[in-house]
C-alpha cells in the first residue's frame, strides 16, 4: 500500500495479525487524532483505501495542558492485562481507559 | 381487522356456495368460491397464516358439504402452500398475476382432490352425469330441481339424483306418471349425508385417520420447532440480522472548584480499518508499510 506512505501512516502488521482470526469484522483504530489535511486527502481518495474509513471520536483535551496532569491522569488504550481483568465489565480491545502512571 | 375481513369473506363464499343455485353451474362444473378467497389471502398474507387459513377454510367447507371430512382441508392447505411459495418473488398487486395464480390454484386444488379420491377409491363427487331417465313420477319444471324417484346403478352411493327436464320434454310431464324421454338431464348432487355403506364408511375412516395423523405430525413438528427449539432459532436468526456496533460515549468533564474546565472532550478524526476488508498483506506491502 504505497498510498499509505502519502498519508504518512504505518499499519503495523503485528496489530492486525491477531485480529485476522478472531474479530475480523470489528474496526481497528489505525491512527487516532488524524490531522485535518490528511482527513481531507483521505476523503478525496476514499476509493483507493479499501477497508479503511474515518470516524469521529471524542478525544480528551486539556486546556491547561500539563497542569495537574498527575492528578487528572490521561487516556490510553486498554492494556492486555487490564482487559483480562475487566472483561466482564464490557471493555473491548481498543477501548480508551483512564490511566495514571504516576 | 384483517382476520375479520377474511372470516366474512369465507362465510359469504360458503353461504353463496351452499345455496342451491350455485350447486352446479353446468354439468360437470363446480364453483369453488372459497378457493378464490384462499388464493387471494395467501397471496397477501404471511406464510403460516396462509396455511392455517387454507386449512380452516377447507375444514369449514368440509363441515358444510357432505364430502369426505378433511378432503377440502387437505387440498386447500396444499393450494395455499403452493400459491404462497410461488408468489413470494412475484409482484402480486398486478391483476394478471392474480388471475394466473387463481388458475394455478384451481388446478392444484382439483388435482389434490382427484389424487386423494383415486388413492382411496372414493366416488368422485360433484361431477354430474348425463344419463337417460326411464321414469319420473312428478312433473318437473325447468326452473327448479326435483328429486326423482329413480334408481340408477351407476349413481355414486352418496349422491342424490336430481332430474332437470328439458323444456321440450316438459310437456310430456304435464300428465303425471308418464315416462320421460331420453333428452332428460340427470344431475347428481351430493346428499347432505352419505348413506350407510360399509365399504364407503371404512374408506372414509381410513382417509380421516390418515389426515388426522398427518395433522398430528405437523402439529408435533410445529411444537418442536416453536416451543422446544424456539429460543435456539430465535438466537440464530438474531445473529443473522444483527451486528452490534459500539459507539463511544463522551467522558465527563473534569472541573476544578471554580468551575474551570481542566479536562474536556473534543472531536477528533480516527482512521479506522476493518481487517477483513483490507487488501492482503504481502511481504512487499509489509516493507512499504514500514
Amino acid at each position: 500500500m504505497p498510498l499509505l506512505r502519502t498519508l504518512n501512516i504505518d499499519i503495523d502488521p503485528e496489530t492486525l495479525r491477531p485480529r485476522r482470526r478472531a474479530a475480523a469484522l470489528k474496526p481497528v483504530p489505525i491512527q487516532r487524532d488524524f490531522p485535518r489535511d490528511q482527513v481531507a486527502y483521505f476523503a478525496e481518495h476514499r476509493m483507493d483505501f479499501p477497508g479503511m474509513f474515518i470516524e469521529v471520536e471524542p478525544l480528551r483535551t486539556y486546556p491547561y495542558s500539563t497542569l495537574a496532569a498527575h492528578l487528572l491522569g490521561y487516556l490510553g488504550e486498554i492494556s492486555e492485562v487490564q482487559l483480562q481483568h475487566s472483561k466482564d465489565l464490557g471493555y473491548y480491545p481498543g477501548d480508551l481507559v483512564g490511566t495514571v502512571r504516576a | 381487522m384483517f382476520s375479520a375481513v377474511y372470516v366474512t369473506a369465507v362465510l359469504l363464499a360458503l353461504l353463496a356456495q351452499t345455496s342451491p343455485l350455485l350447486f352446479t353451474v353446468g354439468p360437470g362444473l363446480r364453483l369453488d368460491l372459497t378457493l378464490m378467497v384462499v388464493v387471494y389471502f395467501s397471496l397477501f398474507w404471511g406464510w403460516k397464516r396462509a396455511l392455517v387459513l387454507g386449512f380452516l377454510t377447507g375444514l369449514g367447507q368440509d363441515a358444510l358439504s357432505s364430502e369426505v371430512l378433511g378432503l377440502s382441508a387437505l387440498s386447500k392447505t396444499l393450494t395455499a402452500f403452493v400459491v404462497h411459495t410461488l408468489s413470494r418473488h412475484v409482484q402480486v398487486q398486478s391483476l394478471i398475476v392474480q388471475v394466473l395464480f387463481t388458475c394455478l390454484a384451481v388446478a392444484v386444488d382439483t388435482l389434490a382432490r382427484l389424487v386423494v379420491l383415486m388413492v382411496f377409491q372414493l366416488p368422485m363427487l360433484g361431477v354430474a352425469h348425463r344419463v337417460a331417465v326411464r321414469s319420473c313420477n312428478r312433473p318437473c319444471s325447468v326452473s327448479c330441481w326435483r328429486r326423482a324417484s329413480i334408481t340408477d346403478s351407476r349413481a355414486p352411493c352418496s349422491m342424490a339424483i336430481y332430474v332437470r327436464t328439458k323444456a321440450r320434454a316438459m310437456a310430456r310431464y304435464s300428465s303425471p306418471g308418464e315416462p320421460g324421454t331420453c333428452d332428460d338431464e340427470v344431475i347428481y348432487i351430493q346428499r347432505p349425508l352419505p348413506p350407510y355403506d360399509d365399504g364407503f364408511r371404512r374408506r372414509l375412516w381410513g382417509l380421516i385417520t390418515v389426515v388426522l395423523i398427518s395433522l398430528c405430525l405437523l402439529l408435533g413438528r410445529t411444537w418442536q420447532l416453536q416451543v422446544l427449539q424456539g429460543e435456539y432459532f430465535l438466537r440464530l436468526s438474531e445473529q443473522n440480522r444483527l451486528r452490534s456496533l459500539r459507539t463511544k460515549s463522551l467522558r465527563g468533564k473534569i472541573l476544578d472548584r471554580h468551575g474551570y474546565v481542566l479536562a474536556d472532550n473534543r472531536a477528533a478524526y480516527t482512521l479506522m480499518a476493518i481487517p477483513v476488508d483490507l487488501p492482503r498483506v504481502t511481504n512487499s506491502c509489509r516493507s512499504c508499510g514500514r
